[in-house]
């Protein structure tokens, strides 16, 4: 009896083990979110690894073996992956992550999304039709992003429906105590919150309500901050400045996707020195010239900082990344 | 703004965790595609022009070199479709000898057009009409996916201009396991060229090739390929063994990288008084800046059936201004047992517009 029943155990064991469903996704800030929601049930591992720009990643063919046995194909969608996810999924002869299949999905779905065009030209650069898909730098696309990875995980895992749904609120949970402070979070709710937040009402609110003082987390560190101008090296962190109430007042790239030009910079140093730009945002993986030769001639700093987790060290899971942020930018603009 | 599927189940969800955090709205639903264009293909036109600025040949000329309309749209969820059509100038013969004189005509070849099934499971990808065959790894790139002007010489030598591309089956596995290792076989017609000649549906080209891939680490990956080829050459046989090497310097710094590249081909035949053939390309691509990529490269080759050999040795600048156009300087010196060494400066001006390139390993 003892036997069968050690037996039953490690086949169960087994069982779990065999059972573990495989994400793969673009990035690692996906990544990081699917590890969240996913818990124990999932292995997640992301195509792109270090401070990489999520724009030019080749088709590896080793990618191709890793999304073959993949339950799960997370991209965020709106042209990000445009030039790799099709040559990975076609040769990864994994139908089940096909586009259009219950293993595929584009966590913006459903996400604030800025920069969407309908009359789009490449005269204006390498620019997105959809939207500009930078949008996990705004917590409230994370949420999003995590109750759509919540749902493909369902889909995929049905019997896992409990642990995600689990996850996911608790992801949520954290993200908004993360964001607003648990004493607000526990005041007035997050769907209060996140609602002033997007009108741009936040702190008025809060005031009203003699709550201001109250605000702590990424918005009570920003919050001095807001309405004050900063540059960016490429339109990727404009997500993060309309959440935060900041106004990204010019690119050093003349249009997305084109390398900094002489001339545009000598507009970018008249545009800092006029709207009294304090910082200039950029990724690690750019070079620091540009942001440099317009530093030098303007009271603005460079802050290299992640765009996405795993760009630096430190940035090792989404509120890491957001942590750092908020303490780079904050800081800078005090 | 109201989602009261969304509610409900969050709600439910919420009494099982005991949490306090409320699912989202969503705040953006997709707006539905405007129904006129939703199910074009994806079409792009790649442009090449040039001009040969030295030739101590006498063949200076500015030429609108190529016209490549590439078409790539899903047939139905199990097919997907590609088609490529070249529009160039009859003659294209960039760096031969014996080219006609006053030939100043266009002619249109389908590249390839092809189904490709990648959803029959178990790892089996199944390819069906004319397409690039499996040979090595540059000749399968289009004109703007190349590092340099033209096809290299070993590839132009056995298989014509645009290397060997032909109607046929393609069936190709992929090996489960991380380690990335695909094995391919293909049935083509090829059409005569300097190798094979008179293939056809029951005497077709047969293609086979198995490739592998490294990652050394984030920066520095490697592909390695063998090839093999058999088929007619008249009444005879001719076969081909070939070996092709790619290494890429990635890191993740914008500005940077480096591409060696490099394939060497082994051709035999049956045919009497055929002796074998060897020829090979290299070529290291450095980016010197964001935007500034310098090469160099050295090719070899005998020509099949002759005792001819002719070596090029070159370099090229090449300015990527945006993903979609360049501007590229090749030099190269050919020498030959043939005919009086030749020095050709080409300028090239390309560019592409619609769909967004694939960045393809």
């Amino acid at each position: 009896m003892r036997i069968a029943i050690i037996a039953s155990l490690l086949l169960f064991g087994l069982t779990r083990a065999v059972a573990t469903i495989n994400v793969v996704t673009t990035t690692q800030d996906l990544a990081s979110i699917a590890r969240a929601v996913g818990g124990s049930r999932v292995s997640v591992s992301s195509i792109v690894t270090g401070a990489r720009d999520p724009h030019f990643i080749e088709a590896r063919p080793s990618y191709m073996s890793r999304v073959a046995s993949a339950n799960l194909f997370i991209a965020i969608g709106l042209d990000l992956e445009v030039g790799y996810e099709r040559p990975i999924l076609d040769g990864s002869r994994n139908r089940r992550v096909a586009i259009g299949q219950p293993g595929h999905l584009y966590a913006s779905a459903g996400c604030l999304i800025l920069d969407r065009r309908t009359d789009v030209s490449r005269a204006d650069g390498d620019v997105h039709p959809h939207g500009n898909p930078h949008i996990w730098l705004d917590p409230y696309n994370a949420r999003q992003m995590a109750w759509n990875i919540r749902g493909a995980l369902i889909r995929v895992d049905p019997a896992g429906r409990d642990d995600y749904e689990k996850n996911a609120l608790a992801f949520l949970d954290r993200v908004d105590r993360a964001m607003f402070g648990a004493a607000l979070v526990d005041r007035f709710g997050t769907s209060t919150l996140w609602t002033w937040s997007q009108d741009g009402r936040l702190m008025q609110r809060l005031r009203e309500n003699g709550a201001a003082a109250q605000l702590s987390g990424w918005a009570g560190k920003m919050a001095p901050a807001a309405g004050q101008a900063i540059i960016s090296y490429h339109r990727s962190w404009i997500y993060f400045a309309n959440r935060f109430g900041l106004q990204v007042v010019a690119e050093l790239e003349p249009k997305p996707g084109i390398e900094p030009t002489p001339g545009h910079l000598a507009s970018v140093v008249e545009i800092a020195r006029s709207r009294n730009v304090k910082a200039i945002v950029q990724e690690p993986f750019y070079s620091r010239g540009a942001a440099d030769f317009v530093a030098g001639r303007t009271q603005a700093k460079v802050l290299v900082l992640p765009g996405s987790v795993g760009h630096t060290p430190v940035a090792t899971d989404y509120f890491k990344l957001m942590d750092v942020i908020v303490d780079s930018v904050s800081s800078a603009l005090r | 703004m109201t989602v009261p599927i969304q509610s409900i189940v969050a709600g439910a969800a919420m009494a099982l965790s005991g949490a306090t955090a409320e699912p989202p709205e969503p705040q953006d639903p997709q707006p539905s595609q405007p129904a006129k264009n939703v199910f074009n293909p994806q079409m792009s036109i790649v442009t090449d022009f040039r001009g040969i600025l030295i030739d101590n040949h006498g063949e200076k000329e500015w030429k609108l070199n190529e016209l490549e309309f590439g078409f790539a749209a899903d047939v139905d969820p199990f097919l997907r479709a590609e088609a490529y059509i070249s529009v160039h100038k009859s003659g294209h013969h960039h760096h031969e000898e014996g080219m006609e004189e006053g030939l100043d005509e266009y002619e249109i070849e389908i590249e390839e057009a092809f189904g490709v099934y990648s959803g029959l499971g178990g790892g089996w990808q199944v390819k069906l009409g004319k397409f690039a065959g499996a040979v090595g790894r540059i000749q399968r790139n289009h004109i703007d996916q190349l590092n340099f002007l033209d096809y290299p010489f070993v590839i132009q030598d056995l298989f014509g201009d645009h290397g060997l591309r032909a109607p046929g089956v393609h069936a190709s596995y992929l090996f489960p396991g991380q380690q990335f290792l695909e094995l391919t076989l293909e049935a083509v017609q090829a059409e005569d060229g300097p190798l094979f000649e008179h293939a056809k549906l029951d005497k077709p080209v047969w293609i086979g090739r198995l490739r592998t891939f490294f990652d050394f680490s984030e920066d520095l990956s490697a592909q390695l390929g063998g090839s093999i080829l058999t088929g007619p050459r008249d009444e005879d046989r001719a076969t081909v063994f070939g070996l092709d090497y790619t290494m890429k310097w990635q890191p993740g710094q914008k500005g940077q990288s480096a591409v060696f590249e490099a394939e060497a081909y082994w051709a035999n035949s049956n045919e009497p008084g055929f002796s074998s053939t060897f020829g090979a390309f290299a070529a290291l691509t450095y980016q010197v800046a964001p935007r500034v990529f310098l090469t160099g490269r050295f090719d070899y080759s005998e020509l099949p059936g002759t005792s001819d050999v002719r070596r090029g040795f070159g370099g090229n600048v090449t300015y990527r201004l945006s993903e979609f156009q360049l501007l590229r300087l090749e030099l190269m010196r050919i020498t030959s047992n043939f005919d009086d060494p030749r020095t050709v400066l080409t300028f090239q001006f390309q560019y592409l517009i619609g769909a967004h390139p694939a960045h393809k390993y």
